[in-house]
């Protein structure tokens, strides 16, 4: 299904990116003080009164999902910015559009190479959580972030999730001539994906599988609306003419 | 290699390109020559397709613009006018990218011989970001020519080049052009480049002024020019210079005489002797070097 060209472009990506500064604070440093904050949540839950009500410690369970729906939304943003800034700088442009590689392949490769990290470092560090709950607490806890709203909600919604900030970050670092100021515009714009799961967090005892497939739902619909325009944006007519 | 009929592009109400017909056949060096905003890169762009033309047509290594693109970037190369290398990659880096690109076979061999050939082997895992301006735009080169392209477009090679970084870069580009079936479309605004590299030159300000050999251009537009310096300027050396037959143009700046000849080899001599039985008291003698500004504000006063 990938072509030599859509590799060839995303291994470039990940070249360039894995010696910025930033991105690389953004794929590991980021996860880890994520992670720290998840394994504090947990260790609070486990360090509850025995008096407390078993609420409470679902609660603050279900809390730590918000910082794994976070992680593929920000890990791809400095990714998803510099694929779009850097070459604008470098002048890279030009010499890439003259190459064979097709506007598709262009948009696809820059998408991939930026959500891909952040779905994978997000899967990881998921990964990583759980190994750390089940030597810290107990396995009926742990089991609770198996459950269906917690898997739909790593397997599925981060990927959208991931999808949505990277297009997001694209369209907006396309209009931009600044990195900073792209990703910090990025970063606003990609916030309210959250939101609803830090709301459930705090009202729900239990996040429903309901509300989490709803969300994901929604974001589905905003990501085709969010790809079809970048990749409208991402031809070389509009790329060499009109982008600043 | 290439044939234009027509080829227009307008950025809203701007014309950048005018209509442009031209005809560049395989193994030619054709330089491009304007100044700044003259359309030089919209045209290379468009033959590139890179960017679509507003209307006009053009056929490109045998295919046609706008319906074969793909083909035609398949086997054109272009050095853009910056070199746009991705900075924290390596020369080899670069390069190989673009070869997978161009699906280049042998890749590894294709960039050693260019980076060989361009004297970076052995700077080849260097962050091209260091390296400095005239070695970026030889590892540019190279990127140009990885996939072995039957047209080669240079927009401007040795703009903000300092002199011996821009020599190096013409040697190279003199050697490509030796290669017999490599068609070469230089831009530039270097008349002394152009007419050094090129076969034939084309000028152009949104429409094609004037094409030709580099001969052909100069010998239209001025006869030649031979300028005399004088130790002072007699009072009657003009008037009796002026009864000179072959003169075709006279006139005095300060104690320098500028004087347009068709053929200076034979009438110098005269010119000269002239000068002195009227009492002028030569210094120097040399031929008028040509800029582009002159070639060019000429040619367009011309054409208006
Ligand atoms: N993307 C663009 N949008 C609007 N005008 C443009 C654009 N690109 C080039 N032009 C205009 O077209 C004219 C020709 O530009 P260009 O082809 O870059 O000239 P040259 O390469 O000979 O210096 C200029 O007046 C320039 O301002
Ligand atoms: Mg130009």
């Amino acid at each position: 299904m990938m072509n030599y060209r859509l590799r060839a472009l995303m291994k470039k990506e990940w070249q360039e990116a894995f010696k910025n500064k930033m991105v690389l604070f953004g794929i590991t440093l980021l996860p880890l003080i994520f992670l720290g904050f998840a394994v504090f949540m947990l260790l609070q839950a486990k360090g509850l009164p025995p008096e407390a009500p078993p609420e409470t410690k679902f609660i603050l369970i279900n809390q730590t999902m918000f910082y794994f729906i976070l992680l593929p939304l920000i890990i791809p943003l400095s990714i998803a910015v510099y694929a779009v800034t850097g070459e604008k700088e470098q002048k890279s442009l030009e010499p890439l559009l003259a190459t064979p590689l097709t506007d598709l392949e262009l948009f696809a490769g820059k998408v991939l190479a930026a959500a891909i990290p952040g779905v994978v470092i997000s899967w990881l560090f998921f990964g990583l959580f759980l190994g750390i709950a089940s030597l810290l607490v107990t396995l009926d806890l742990v089991l609770t972030v198996l459950a269906p709203p917690w898997l739909v909600a790593i397997f599925l919604l981060s990927p959208l999730v991931a999808i949505f900030t990277v297009t997001v970050s694209m369209l907006i670092s396309s209009r931009m001539s600044d990195t900073r100021a792209a990703y910090q515009l990025s970063s606003f714009a990609v916030l309210p994906v959250v939101i609803p799961i830090f709301i459930f967090g705090l009202r729900e005892a239990l996040l429903s599988l309901g509300l989490i497939a709803l969300e994901a739902g929604i974001v589905a619909i905003v990501d085709v609306g969010t790809v079809l325009l970048a990749a409208k944006l991402f031809q070389r007519e509009q790329i060499l003419v009109r982008w600043k | 290699m290439i044939v234009t009929e027509g080829l227009t592009r307008k950025f809203k109400d701007l014309v950048a390109v005018d209509h442009l017909d031209l005809e560049v056949g395989e193994g030619e060096v054709f330089g491009f020559l304007g100044p700044n905003g003259a359309g030089k890169t919209t045209t290379v762009r468009m033959l590139a397709a890179l960017i679509a033309p507003s209307s006009g047509r053009a056929v490109v290594a045998g295919y046609r613009l706008g319906e074969e693109n793909h083909k035609i970037r398949q086997v054109v190369g272009v050095l853009t006018e910056s070199p746009g290398l991705y900075g924290r990659l390596s020369a080899y880096q670069n390069l190989d990218f673009f070869a997978k690109l161009y699906g280049v076979r042998e890749r590894a061999k294709q960039v050693e011989k260019y980076l060989k050939m361009l004297d970076l082997w052995d700077r080849r895992d260097e962050p091209v970001g260091r390296f400095s301006k005239g070695l970026q735009q030889k590892v540019a080169l190279a990127r140009a020519l990885i996939h072995e392209p039957r047209v080669l477009f240079l927009d401007e090679p040795t703009a903000g080049l300092d002199p011996e970084a821009a020599k190096l870069v013409r040697d190279f580009i003199e050697e490509l052009a030796e290669e017999e079936r490599r068609t070469i479309f230089l831009c530039t605004h270097n008349l002394s480049e152009a007419e050094r590299l090129c076969d034939r030159i084309g000028l152009i300000k949104q429409r094609l002024i004037k094409v030709g050999t580099p001969e052909e251009l100069k010998g239209q537009l001025y006869g030649r020019r031979t300028v005399v310096q004088l130790k002072r300027l007699p009072s009657d050396l003009l008037g009796g210079l002026r009864e000179l037959p072959f003169l075709e143009g006279l006139e005095a700046d300060g104690n320098k005489l500028i004087v347009s000849l068709k053929d200076p080899e034979e009438e110098n001599p005269i010119l000269i002797k002239r000068i002195v039985e009227l009492g002028g008291e030569v210094q120097w003698v040399r031929e008028m070097e040509h800029t582009l500004e002159e070639v060019y504000l000429d040619l367009v006063r011309e054409d208006a």
